[in-house]
């Protein structure tokens, strides 16, 4: 595999939400606005980044048989690291996201690229898998939350992460006529159901032509 | 009283699941069989009520006097992922069977956001410890609740006709849509 | 045996390490995180002391629970940020601020957050005629509770007679 896949592949075919349901807890629960979607898509990015090239590079140090625990504290520390530097820089993003940042740590990306990925490749690799994956995932998250954001409050708005007064955009569409339902727990499980049949629509239409082209 | 209402908030009204969405991987993942989510559900309330009251303690008596709180992440997550190592072997001693219907389900209770989450809400909410363990078995009853009558239905969703491209996890994640639509309408109970 | 030694160090020293970084982590965003605490308080104490500098004392309150913060208003006196369990339960504190001059007279009182309170008779503690009883009185004269919102008004002057303890202690 070259070095363009490797990055490739967590943005769309291995995409960690929409294909492999990696991380559903903290993607259905901060997909409330496009700003907090945002926020945490970047923090999950520098976590992934910063664990998988430290596991990677402590990778031939490591025991195998406590490859795990270890793994948890390194991810916990840079988790906690986030977490504080956020509260001081970000602070109104901080409290939005609230619980959810400490969450990280039992995000199953992040162990999961840990285990799988970083542990047996090489500090490039695994740099562009951590990249591909994090981004993969704050495409996804964007995703979710333009379509809660956008039925829930009838609006598009997204403010400067590091400045919550600063609006880098703002829409009001449809107010009247916005379902507030979807920005509560119940429309976030709607709009990810939904989400992930069309994905399984457009599959099975490609398995099906594929079929045709070979009958042919 | 306080501690009824408490326990019926967080069973019911803000159940973990549905409202804040903790612990959706094992709900998608071991909720197939009614009887394998029970399991679950016990094995995730022991850890969840045992690690209350332990990082409850650790954070009160060791963390806060000699001012290191910032050292609490790495010591709860740590807390439980030695109490699911004990679970598991507990549980290949004991009963080999739910040992191995459970699978791969059972070291992920580490990285279950239920536990992790309930201890640090407790921080938060500041409570004091019978209110950290009310509220550890609560959520912890409210989960298993939850994977229950998920698991039930989704059985009945195996036979039910569904549009190809819904089955299996969208159908899934559209019911638990609906589940957590019927729980809001007790909102204003507590 | 060895290796299960060499295991535990190994664990040891990750565990230890990553103590490390975030002690030094925290030494930085700590300040900063103090400060945007304060701008943030700032708003509501600039109300008690338009013009006053403001820092946050480091005191020991645990004899104290209702203190929550305690501020300096530099040269002019001490504001305390107290938290009360009021009508409305553990849940939803009172928060108010109250300010000592140097001379130990009430200089201002400032509710932040009474929404636990029924509204109509626990409200009134964030009302100007209550107000009115404390600001200007010294440290000892009584403070008149309520009519009809006898618990939220009294645990609001029990936060006070606290906040008056603190100082007689600390700063007279």
């Amino acid at each position: 595999m070259n070095k363009f896949d490797t990055f490739k592949k967590g943005l769309f075919i291995e995409n960690p939400i929409f294909v492999l349901l990696l991380g559903l807890c903290s993607a259905l629960a901060i997909t409330t606005s496009l700003t907090n979607a945002l926020g945490m898509g970047m923090a999950v990015i520098c976590v992934l980044i910063m664990s998988n090239v430290i596991i990677s590079l402590l990778r031939k140090i490591i025991p195998n048989e406590i490859r795990i625990p270890v793994f948890i504290v390194i991810i916990a520390t840079l988790v906690k690291c986030v977490q504080m530097l956020m509260n001081a820089f970000t602070p109104a993003l901080y409290e939005s996201l609230g619980v959810f940042i400490p969450l990280i740590v039992v995000n199953c990306i992040i162990l999961g690229r840990a285990e799988s990925f970083a542990s047996k490749n090489g500090v490039v690799d695994s740099l562009l898998d951590a990249l591909g994956m994090g981004l993969g995932y704050t495409f996804a998250v964007l995703v979710i939350s333009f379509f809660r954001e956008l039925i829930g409050t009838g609006g598009l708005s997204l403010f400067n992460p590091f400045d919550a007064s600063q609006v880098i955009f703002q829409v009001q569409l449809f107010g009247d006529y916005s379902v507030s339902l979807f920005t509560q727990p119940a429309g976030a499980f709607i709009t990810l159901g939904c989400i992930l049949a069309f994905i399984q629509c457009l599959k099975i239409r490609k398995e099906r032509k594929a079929k045709k082209v070979e009958e042919k | 009283m306080e501690l009824v209402s408490l326990f019926i908030g967080l069973t019911f009204v803000n159940n973990v699941v549905l409202s804040k969405f903790y612990a959706v991987c094992p709900l998608l993942g071991v909720s197939k069989k009614p009887k394998n989510a029970l399991n679950m559900g016990y094995a995730v309330t022991f850890v969840i009520v045992i690690a209350s009251i332990v990082t409850h303690i650790l954070y009160h008596f060791v963390l806060v006097p000699l001012e290191i709180t910032y050292l609490d992440l790495i010591t709860f997550i740590l807390v439980i992922a030695s109490l699911v190592q004990f679970v598991e072997m507990f549980l290949k001693k004991t009963s080999p069977e739910i040992y191995k219907s459970m699978g791969v389900y059972l070291p992920l209770i580490t990285t279950n956001c239920a536990v992790l989450g309930v201890a640090l809400d407790n921080i938060s909410a500041n409570y004091n410890l019978i209110e950290a363990t009310v509220a550890g078995l609560a959520v912890s009853v409210g989960f298993t609740i939850v994977i229950y009558l998920f698991a039930t239905i989704r059985e009945r969703l195996e036979i039910a006709n569904v549009p190809e491209s819904f089955k299996g996890t969208p159908i899934a994640l559209i019911t638990a849509g609906i589940m957590a639509c019927a729980l809001a309408g007790i909102a204003g109970l507590v | 045996m060895k290796k299960m030694i060499t295991l535990a160090l190994f664990l040891a020293v990750v565990a230890g390490l990553s103590g490390a970084a975030l002690s030094l982590v925290y030494s930085v965003t700590d300040p900063i995180i103090q400060e945007a605490a304060i701008a943030s308080e700032k708003e509501n104490l600039v109300k008690i002391y338009p013009s006053a500098e403001f820092k946050l004392l480091e005191t020991d309150t645990s004899e104290f629970p209702t203190i929550q913060n305690v501020y300096e208003a530099v040269g002019s006196g001490y504001v305390y940020k107290c938290s009360v369990v009021g009508y409305g339960g553990a849940s939803t504190p009172i928060v108010y601020l109250i300010a000592l001059d140097n001379d130990g007279t009430y200089k201002g009182f400032e509710v932040l957050d009474c929404s636990g309170e029924t509204s109509g008779f626990g409200s009134k503690v964030a009302e100007q005629p209550f107000k009115d009883g404390i600001v200007g009185k010294n440290i000892g004269d009584s403070v008149d509770t309520i009519t009809g919102a006898t618990i939220s008004s009294a645990a609001v002057t029990n936060g006070i007679e606290e906040a008056s303890a603190h100082y007689e202690q600390n700063f007279k």
